[in-house]
């Protein structure tokens, strides 16, 4: 919170049952310890472990549109944690770059172009396309034609942030997901830890969240 | 004889009332509650296809002050569509839903014939974002208090607390206004004071049965969440220990470097040395230190 530069909403969601926060209540305090006066309000949440950190950000879309709030930007970041990856630490960091103090001026400079609809981490910038990983898990499985078939989304190319911590122009997700349901979304979505070793939809919404952005004609821009 | 130790229950102010109050407010009233409800559960009844109403009334919610337990009071006229659905599930995600043992309580006011097919509809619903169960309770109007009947509130009250067998039981209360809820919780806590003074056995007995039921789940909701995370950890390992990373390094080591003819490899550890990358003696002698880092 205290890295932000700019007047901001803080959505912020706890996984409900989760070992690491048994029993605790959201810290009251939480507000008063930003020092300036750009928080304008937070909105907790709290969630079942559904479709990882896309599903607790789709409870947060769903919050947000509910709110009424009316923003230029969103900023999704969450609590990276990746302990089957080796260089998870570095990873993280690398994700969060985008959120850093530092940065902001840079991102909202790169927003100047009407064209860019969403600003990363350079570094977090994949495309499916040379993903040996998956073995085209995300190009034309079964999943992910389906998924974009159902929700019209048809990307020119297959760039994605990978890590889904990203800025993004607010008004396409608004216009996205007053259209599809952001919980009608979440329900697909898996339960518990999943892993990304064989097509998940959990994951598909990973890229998905960026192909809905760049079908509509903008542009990702690394920094 | 029951051996026991209520002398730590002398302080009556400590304590939670042994039975739940729900208090039914319609929507409009949340504002006069922003500061919480008395000592109970506010019953909110909404109408779910309204949807300017459910969303005022989620904002109201959202902006209250004091974040009182609350849970939705439905009046269904038939099964609620995917919508309405959707309306209730946003609701369940508010950290100050009344979840008792991890499960959203609704309170359901429907005609008989559709109880158990609205209860399943909200249950299946409830379950594709995640929740293991809703506990759907039934409501009858005739179990339904009003301000007008605060003597038999009062004495029903009064009579379950004296009931040696009860050690659970709700009461929904409708109230029009936050004075009316905070002058029946004033009575109520009054009475049940009263109670605990002049029956401090059976109080202990009732407060330690409630304490422990909550410790129960709580122990439940931990051990559930622990055997969660051995499993999830026990995953992260097989992965670690499978290798694929290494696999997946070794592999772009191989392809991006080791196919390299060795004329071009050895220029490039010259071009190293002469940059200054690498200590220019390693070149021709093993036991020097290659890198400087």
């Amino acid at each position: 919170m205290d890295e932000m530069t700019v007047p901001f909403f803080l959505f912020y969601n706890c996984v409900a049952g989760s070992y690491y926060r048994i029993d605790e209540a959201i810290d009251p305090s939480l507000p008063m310890r930003n020092n300036s006066n750009l928080l304008q309000s937070i909105y907790f949440n709290q969630s079942p472990n559904r479709g990882k950190d896309i599903g607790g950000k789709l409870v947060l879309m769903n919050a947000y549109l509910r709110l009424g709030i009316e923003s230029d930007y969103i900023l999704l970041v969450h609590d990276k944690q990746s302990p089957y990856h080796s260089n998870s630490q570095q990873w993280k960091e690398e994700l969060f770059k985008v959120a850093k103090r530092d940065y902001q001026e840079k991102v909202l400079d790169v927003f100047s172009n009407k064209k860019v609809g969403i600003v990363a981490s350079g570094n977090a910038i994949r495309n499916e396309l040379y993903n040996d990983e998956n073995s085209k898990g995300y190009i034309n499985s079964e999943v992910i034609t389906k998924l974009k078939t159902a929700y019209q989304i048809n990307p020119p190319d297959l760039c994605f942030v990978a890590g889904t911590m990203f800025w993004v122009r607010a008004s396409i997700f608004e216009e996205f997901f007053t259209k599809f349901h952001p919980l009608d979304v979440r329900a697909q979505l898996e339960e518990g830890n999943v892993m990304d070793l064989a097509p998940t939809y959990t994951h598909a919404w990973e890229r998905l969240l960026c192909w809905l952005v760049t079908t509509k004609g903008y542009q990702i821009i690394g920094i | 004889m029951l051996a026991c130790d209520y002398k730590g229950l002398s302080n009556y102010r400590d304590m939670k009332p042994l039975f739940p109050i729900y208090y039914i407010i319609k929507p409009h009233l949340l504002k006069q509650f922003s500061s919480g409800a008395p000592g109970g559960i506010l019953a909110v009844q909404l109408n779910l296809y309204n949807e300017v109403e459910q969303l005022q009334c989620y904002q109201d919610i959202c902006n209250m002050k004091a974040k009182t337990p609350f849970c939705l009071y439905l009046d269904l006229s038939g099964v609620p569509d995917i919508p309405a659905l959707h309306n209730m599930a946003s609701f369940f995600f508010l950290p100050h839903y009344y979840q008792p043992g991890d499960e959203p309580e609704i309170l359901l006011c429907c005609k008989e014939e559709h109880v158990e097919m609205c209860a399943e509809t909200l249950r299946s619903n409830a379950g594709a974002q995640g929740f293991n169960n809703i506990k759907c309770k039934k409501t009858y109007q005739k179990n339904v208090y009003t301000s007008s009947l605060k003597e038999k509130l009062l004495n029903d009250y009064l009579a379950k607390l004296n009931n040696e067998t009860i050690m659970q039981h709700d009461f929904l209360i409708e109230v029009e206004d936050v004075s009316i809820a905070n002058e029946i919780d004033t009575t109520l806590e009054q009475e049940e004071k009263r109670f605990a003074n002049e029956n401090k056995m059976l109080h202990y007995v009732k407060h330690e049965y409630k304490n422990l039921t909550e410790s129960v789940q709580k122990l439940e909701r931990s051990f559930v969440a622990a055997t969660t995370e051995i499993a999830n950890q026990q995953s992260h390992i097989a992965i670690l220990r499978s290798q694929t990373q290494a696999a997946h390094l070794q592999n772009y080591y191989n392809n991006e470097y080791e196919i390299l003819p060795t004329w071009y490899k050895r220029f490039g550890h010259l071009v190293k040395a002469l940059t200054g990358k690498r200590r220019f003696r390693s070149l021709f002698d093993n036991n020097v230190k290659k890198y400087r880092q």
